[in-house]
């Protein structure tokens, strides 16, 4: 921490921990967005159950 | 003395050596006679070469690698382990020439052979193992490389066969694995070269059941019962296998791991004071008996020849459970003895299958007469099982009465008579059948095997004699027994 | 040699940089792709190497990051366990050059310079998994190796194949959110992210037990989902059986691996904590071992598809591993890591022969494949060194962990684990058996594919070096040995072992 700081500042640190964390989370959001939208152009459905009947 | 010697780690390299040469140009016959032969060959000559030294004493040791400090590969040929070395390279010989004859219509030839080589190879390790790891090691590996040749027919029967030997074996294998992990665990060392590793102060339960671990597992390939049942079934092997493992190389060694442990691993200070062996000698007593017993019903010959060698093996057993010097000699004596006379048997078994078609014991009317010198092969070798003088299974039988009446132990005096009687009683009907009960109107015409089949059944036959009325001429098998009885016992 | 610690940045550098250009530099020739990844995965190798020939010699070392001494700044930390990208480096090399005609094959054309961006992604997060210092980065490579696992499962864009990468991504997601909380409260409850600085920390006893409890309860059980363990086990079978072979062998032999690492971590971070006794995670983590190896063998016993069959194989032998951790005496922890290793050669040897067979044939049940010893002498030679490696048969590479955790066992008085291991080897015995006997002894189903002849030599080599690894592993086993048990003498040592 610098010299100067006084409180009551901001801890950077988890705020850079769940700007990552956000960014993770979105990519994967969006394989399994993308998985999602194969299987229902493959399955022509996306309920589990019935995907489970094609198997 | 140690000597620090190749040969030791020779042996087995040359079988090894030799399966490889046979995977690859086993397609053309004669390269395939000729490495397995020449391999044969050579290794009994390494093996024979040892003999001399290991009679004056000298053991040859080689450390090939080690795993960790303390575990590792190495290999030591002392008196015991000669040998069976030596039975198993001499008969290896024998049964590779017998094996070219009688394969000559079977399929995978190449494949046979090799795993044939290996199973050798696996063999003479477990004779030569330095340490506990190193038999465990091949004892595993024989396990692996004698499937192949259990299933060899691949018809279901077999495959049945073959399953019921794995699961049997290695489950043997997994208790000798246990064993070997607990006695590096409390000794510290697996060295088989001194006699006896571990002592009391260790705590008696942790003794008797690393004891009883490492017997079944041993016990498993050495048939005692009621761990025998793949022995009958592993039967449906092409003879030549049959004959060499199943009476010699895998049977003896899990007998050759029983002599190990008791020797060895426990020695004979630590299991009189434990008490251990009692129980063994009565399991092998019951084995002897109900085995032989089993075999009066069998009219299936080479089923027959199973049970009798489950019999036979336990006599090894109730040798070394009886801790004296008199029951050791025949313990170790009987590896060779049995070997030869079993070997020669199945010899002839093979012999009548290939040139006859016949497989049971009530097709053998007259046989005596069409093959007259493979029936008297196979005489020689029923009266050294019923243990007339001469013959190899006497030495075996006085040695261990002199035992047992040493320690005492008069009830196993009488097991040895019921079991000579009970041996009478199934070989006897068979050369009598053979000689006497010639069905009317046959025409009597000679029509032997085939040479290749017929000379080693007769060089069996006659080193079955020769072991019968040459136990003091020095370099014959006997003489290395008393070699190593003389270290089992500080003499 | 220099030996200069930029190597460590290097190393997870490297790969990173190649995956992103790789599609850039290839401009759709999957030719020119798999060379290039080829080159990333050679001067990765490299680094990796100096860096193992370092450690061998002169112990852990760390690299910061800009000049920021730990804890303040990242720092990558090379330790003995670090050194498993050794063999990530070794697979992933033969990985590479092996899927060069398999995926030409298995996968549409414009898919496959990604499908190499994505390879090389998976190997920057596994290096990075195992050399960083720092609990977030641990996270963040964690990340970057699970998406790209989840992508490469569902990369052959059938709908088995994303189903199976779908069913991975939702159990992964869910772990990676298990072990980001317990990130969070550990770095809440000791203000540090620096899993050495975290260590010392908790070992002053300065933080109470609860967060500690609840962090190591998260950060267990997510990496027991990554590392598969019974009963977390349940994406495993598919994703491995379906993705390409190369990811299957990749998948199996190595990324499981990583949760794997994952626990080591844990316990460097946790055994120096006093408010805490560990001795009955450590017993939850042998049952669970031992039920894995039961289950994986009991259940690969039922599989005809021969990939499949090797994926349950992989759930037994994660047990193994995580029995040896559990066990913590110094043997058994000693044979859990270098199961490690060892595992990964022989997954990967089974994996890439399967795929070998399956390129070839066409075919992936044991019924189908019977005979094909004859057509492809030297892929089955290899599977069934791989199959007598993985039982645990001496002298190859499964016998001396097998042999370690065992002795481990009687060394920690708890034989009975000892026991139930040699015996769980033998139940796996009984499928490899069914395996090696339908493609040796039974008569072919399909005599057409015996004229197929063996797979094209990018694909032989890589699964014959791999498989007389195996066997040199089983006979120089002392080398890996000797390598860790510094590691897991100073892992063991707060316990006074």
């Amino acid at each position: 921490m610098g010299a100067g700081a006084r409180p009551p500042y901001t801890n950077p640190i988890p705020q850079g921990l769940i700007l990552t964390g956000i960014v993770v989370a979105v990519s994967t959001t969006a394989l399994a967005l993308s998985l999602i939208i194969r299987i229902w152009k493959q399955c022509g459905t996306i309920e589990a159950d019935e995907l489970r009947e094609m198997d | 003395m140690e000597v620090v010697d190749i040969r030791p780690l020779l042996a087995p390299a040359i079988s090894f050596a030799c399966s490889g040469l046979v995977f690859v140009y086993g397609k053309n016959r004669l390269w395939r006679n000729f490495w397995s032969l020449s391999a044969a060959v050579i290794k009994l000559g390494v093996v024979m070469s040892m003999l001399p030294g290991a009679l004056r004493g000298d053991v040859y040791v080689y450390k090939l690698v080690d795993f960790t400090p303390g575990i590792g590969l190495g290999f030591r040929a002392d008196a015991l382990g000669m040998l069976f070395a030596l039975v198993s390279s001499t008969l290896w010989v024998l049964t590779i020439i017998y094996a070219i004859g009688y394969m000559e219509p079977e399929h995978e030839k190449s494949r046979f052979f090799g795993f044939f080589a290996l199973s050798l190879s696996c063999t003479v390790g477990i004779a030569f193992a330095e340490n506990l790891l190193t038999m465990f090691l091949f004892y595993e590996a024989l396990t692996i490389a004698t499937y192949p040749l259990v299933i060899h027919e691949e018809t279901p029967e077999a495959f049945r066969a073959g399953r019921k030997y794995l699961i049997h074996t290695l489950t043997g294998g997994a208790f000798v694995l246990i064993a070997t992990i607990v006695t590096f665990q409390i000794a510290g060392t697996l060295t088989l070269s001194k006699p006896g590793i571990l002592d009391a102060s260790m705590g008696t339960q942790t003794l008797t059941w690393l004891f009883v671990a490492l017997i079944a597992g041993f016990g498993v390939k050495s048939a005692i019962m009621p761990l025998h049942g793949w022995l009958p079934e592993a039967m449906v092997a092409p003879t030549p296998v049959s004959a060499l493992l199943h009476a010699v190389a895998v049977v003896k060694a899990g007998s050759f791991g029983i002599l190990r442990t008791i020797y060895n691993v426990f020695g004979i200070a630590l299991l009189k004071e434990l008490g251990l062996t009692n129980w063994l000698a009565w399991i092998a007593a019951f084995t002897i008996i109900a085995a032989s017993f089993i075999a009066l019903f069998q009219d299936h010959l080479k089923r027959r020849l199973a049970y009798s060698t489950i019999s036979q093996l336990s006599y090894i057993v109730l040798g070394a459970s009886m801790l004296n010097p008199a029951a050791a000699t025949a313990a170790i004596a009987h590896i060779a003895n049995q070997a030869f006379a079993k070997i020669t048997m199945f010899f002839v078994a093979g012999a009548i299958q290939r040139t006859t078609g016949k497989t049971h014991i009530h097709e053998f009317q007259g046989i005596g007469y069409r093959m007259p010198w493979t029936m008297g092969a196979f005489t020689v070798a029923a009266l050294s099982f019923i243990g007339v003088p001469l013959f190899a299974g006497f030495v075996t039988k006085w040695y261990l009465a002199l035992g047992t009446l040493e320690a005492g132990a008069w009830p196993f005096l009488i097991v040895l008579i019921a079991s000579s009687l009970l041996n009478a009683g199934y070989w006897l009907p068979i050369v009598y059948m053979a000689y006497f009960k010639v069905p009317p109107g046959t025409k009597m015409h000679v029509e032997e095997a085939r040479p290749t089949l017929l000379i080693p059944t007769l060089i069996c036959a006659a080193y079955v004699i020769l072991l019968g009325t040459t136990a003091q001429v020095p370099l014959m098998p006997f003489s290395v027994a008393r070699a190593a009885v003389r270290f089992v016992f500080g003499m | 040699m220099v030996s200069w610690p930029q190597w460590l940045s290097l190393v997870a550098l490297v790969p990173l940089v190649g995956a992103v250009t790789t599609p850039a530099v290839s401009r759709g020739r999957s030719r020119v792709a798999a060379l290039w990844a080829l080159g990333v995965m050679t001067v990765t190798s490299f680094a990796a190497l100096m860096l193992i020939l370092r450690v061998a010699r002169e112990g852990p070392f760390s690299y910061p990051f800009g000049g920021w001494k730990s804890p303040i700044g990242i720092e990558f930390r090379f330790d003995e366990f670090s050194a498993s990208i050794g063999i990530v480096c070794l697979v992933g090399w033969l990985a590479v050059l092996y899927s060069q005609r398999y995926v030409e094959h298995a996968l549409e054309e414009p898919r496959i310079p990604y499908y190499y961006t994505l390879l090389l992604l998976n190997f920057t997060g596994m290096i990075g998994f195992a050399v960083t210092g720092d609990l977030f980065n641990l996270f963040v490579f964690m990340e970057i190796l699970s998406l790209s696992s989840y992508a490469l499962v569902a990369i052959s864009g059938e709908r088995t194949a994303e189903m199976a990468g779908f069913k991975y991504l939702i159990m992964g997601a869910i772990s990676s959110l298990m072990v980001l909380f317990s990130i969070g409260l550990l770095y809440a409850s000791t203000g540090s992210l620096n899993m050495a600085d975290i260590s010392s920390r908790i070992g002053d006893g300065a933080v109470g037990p609860i967060p500690l409890a609840m962090a190591l309860a998260g950060l267990t059980v997510g990496f027991m989902v990554k590392a598969a363990l019974f009963p977390l086990h349940i994406w495993l079978p598919d994703a491995h059986a379906i993705a390409p072979s190369p990811v299957s062998a990749i998948l199996s032999g190595l990324v499981v691996k990583t949760g794997l690492i994952g626990i080591l971590r844990v316990y460097q971070i946790y055994y120096g904590a006093k408010v805490l006794d560990l001795s009955s995670l450590n017993t939850m983590l042998v049952w669970l071992g031992a039920i894995s190896i039961v289950m994986g063998a009991f259940f690969a016993i039922f599989q005809e598809d021969i990939k499949m069959m090797l994926a349950y194989s992989t759930i037994s032998n994660i047990g193994y591993i995580v029995m040896g951790f559990g066990l913590a005496s110094p043997y058994s922890v000693i044979g859990g890591s270098v199961h490690i290793f060892n595992h990964a050669l022989i997954k990967a040897t089974l994996f890439l022969a399967a795929g070998c067979l399956i390129h070839k044939t066409g075919y992936r049940t044991l019924y189908d494949l019977r005979g094909v010893g004859k057509a492809m002498p030297l892929t089955t030679a290899a599977l069934s060194v791989g199959a007598i490696s993985i039982v645990g048969i001496p002298p190859t590479a499964g016998f001396l962990c097998k042999w370690y955790i065992a002795l481990g066992a009687f060394e920690a008085g708890q034989p009975f684990f000892g026991v139930a291991l040699i015996f769980g080897a033998l139940f796996i015995f009984v499928y490899y058996i069914r395996m090696v006997n339908s493609f040796y002894f039974r008569q072919p189903v399909h005599p057409e594919f015996l004229e197929v002849g063996e797979a094209p030599a990018s694909m032989l080599a890589p699964v014959l070096i791999l498989a007389s690894l195996c066997l040199v592993m089983g006979i120089l086993g002392r080398i890996p040995l000797s390598f860790i048990e510094p590691a897991a003498h100073r892992l063991l040592a707060p316990l006074g072992g």
